[in-house]
């Protein structure tokens, strides 16, 4: 388990604010913290990797004290078992990317390092600089390096934000496969309602300084409890009319879905809108692919 | 997307306990549901809202006979508001307001106009329940 119980004052754009918080994390889980910028969340990431002291309050991870301001305990930087992961890279930009990695890792093993170049699909880019990398590459170079250090609390600051929605997709598919694959505990920072329902366990919304909700992304964002079994949260790209009902264009992961609406419900919506899209688990048809076809080839005759 | 209020009068659950079957009072017509994972939210006596699509109910007149669909009841063609193929049609029942979407063609077989008296037919694995809207800070 990790516990923050943290305050400290801090001066943000509106004037000066308390950072005031108090939080548990279960080991192996994603958590997000939610929030407009200038609200503290990433000086909270900043204080759990020991760059940053709070006023006061305490930090446990596992059992062990890093910070105990009632003790005058503060477990330095590099006393602290963190990986973080930042929107800007920060690798080093004259080694190659596997010397990048070793260089994270506190004993040297060059093994692991090799294991986590394949799982990371960076193999073929072993030797190469960051700088010739893409962004969406030189990310997984973040992420592979900052989980090499065997951390006992990951730290993603919006780490996928300066990327294109593809590319976004994909490493988010990454971070929940090394996330599952090494059981880390991970606390991330994003503003992406989508990213938040695809990734976290449990959403702290953080607003001026103060947690005010915390609980599952559907319990926090969603204000009432739906009976349906398929659902994901989406953005309406476009609504046209057709004949007297209505289609709807609504982003699906990397693929688009034309919904049906009717005059009620335009009435109600416009592009850019975030919505519940939600099925019951009778209404989908399964069909079998050939066998034959790539998955993804397949158009089914729908 | 249609919307009614309405009490959970009883549950029941097969063997494995993951599939249920609701009955509902909604403003005293007697409807029924099927649904998956009840969450713990919904029990005997919640008040829930019960949706349902537009495109996913049937109409009829003068119905005899049996027939599967669990929910039946009546309503009263309080508008119609065409297109070229498909029609949007509003009715008036005890449970509020609801519109069904079917086939122009359908309306001239049924020879369907405002004030007519219909049965609305709806299947129980249709109808999906939330709890009522509450408001929040989001």
């Amino acid at each position: 388990m990790i516990r923050i119980t943290v305050e400290k004052k801090l001066s943000g754009a509106e004037g000066p604010f308390t950072l005031s918080i108090d939080l548990q994390m279960k080991p192996q889980s994603i958590l997000t913290l939610y929030g407009k910028s200038g609200t503290g969340k990433t000086t909270l990431l900043r204080m759990l990797a020991g760059l940053v002291k709070p006023d006061s309050g305490s930090i446990e991870v596992n059992g062990e004290i890093w910070f105990d301001s009632s003790c005058g305990v503060c477990l330095p930087p590099q006393k602290r078992r963190v990986g973080m992961v930042f929107q800007d890279y920060a690798l080093f930009p004259t080694m190659t990317v596997r010397e990048n990695l070793l260089f994270a890792q506190e004993k040297k093993e060059p093994g692991k390092v090799e294991e986590m170049l394949e799982l990371t699909g960076l193999l073929a880019l072993r030797d190469r600089n960051p700088g010739s990398l893409s962004g969406g590459q030189q990310q997984r170079v973040a992420l592979a390096r900052a989980i090499l250090r065997a951390p006992d609390i990951l730290l993603l600051d919006e780490p996928l934000s300066a990327l294109d929605q593809k590319t976004r997709g994909q490493l988010q598919d990454e971070i929940l496969k090394v996330h599952h694959r090494f059981g880390l505990s991970t606390l991330l920072v994003s503003h992406d309602k989508q990213e938040v329902f695809k990734l976290s366990d449990s959403v702290a919304v953080i607003k001026n300084g103060c947690i005010t909700r915390t609980g599952t992304p559907h319990d926090v964002f969603l204000d009432r409890i739906t009976s349906n079994k398929f659902s994901f949260v989406s953005t309406i790209l476009s609504i046209r009319k057709v004949d007297c009902i209505y289609l709807a264009v609504i982003g699906a992961g990397n693929e688009l879905v034309e919904v049906v609406l009717c005059e009620r419900d335009a009435a109600n919506l416009k592009p850019g809108d975030e919505v519940l899209v939600a099925s019951k688990a009778f209404n989908p048809i399964v069909m079998k692919l050939k066998e034959a076809t790539e998955p993804g080839d397949e158009t089914p005759p729908i | 997307m249609n919307c009614f209020s309405a009490i959970i009068t009883s549950i029941e659950t097969d063997e494995s306990g993951s599939l249920f079957l609701l009955e509902l009072d909604a403003s005293g017509l007697q409807l029924s549901m099927l649904l998956f994972d009840l969450k713990p939210a919904f029990t005997e006596g919640s008040s829930v809202n019960l949706l349902f699509k537009e495109t996913g109910m049937a109409i009829a007149r003068n119905l005899t006979g049996e027939i599967s669909l669990s929910n039946k009841f009546s309503a009263t063609v309080t508008a119609i508001r065409s297109g070229n193929i498909l029609a949007d049609i509003t009715l008036a029942s005890p449970a509020g307001e609801c519109t069904v979407i079917v086939t122009i063609r359908s309306i001239q077989r049924m020879k369907l106009d405002i004030g007519d008296s219909v049965t609305v037919l709806l299947h129980a694995s249709q109808i999906s329940l939330e709890t009522p809207r509450m408001i929040t800070e989001n």
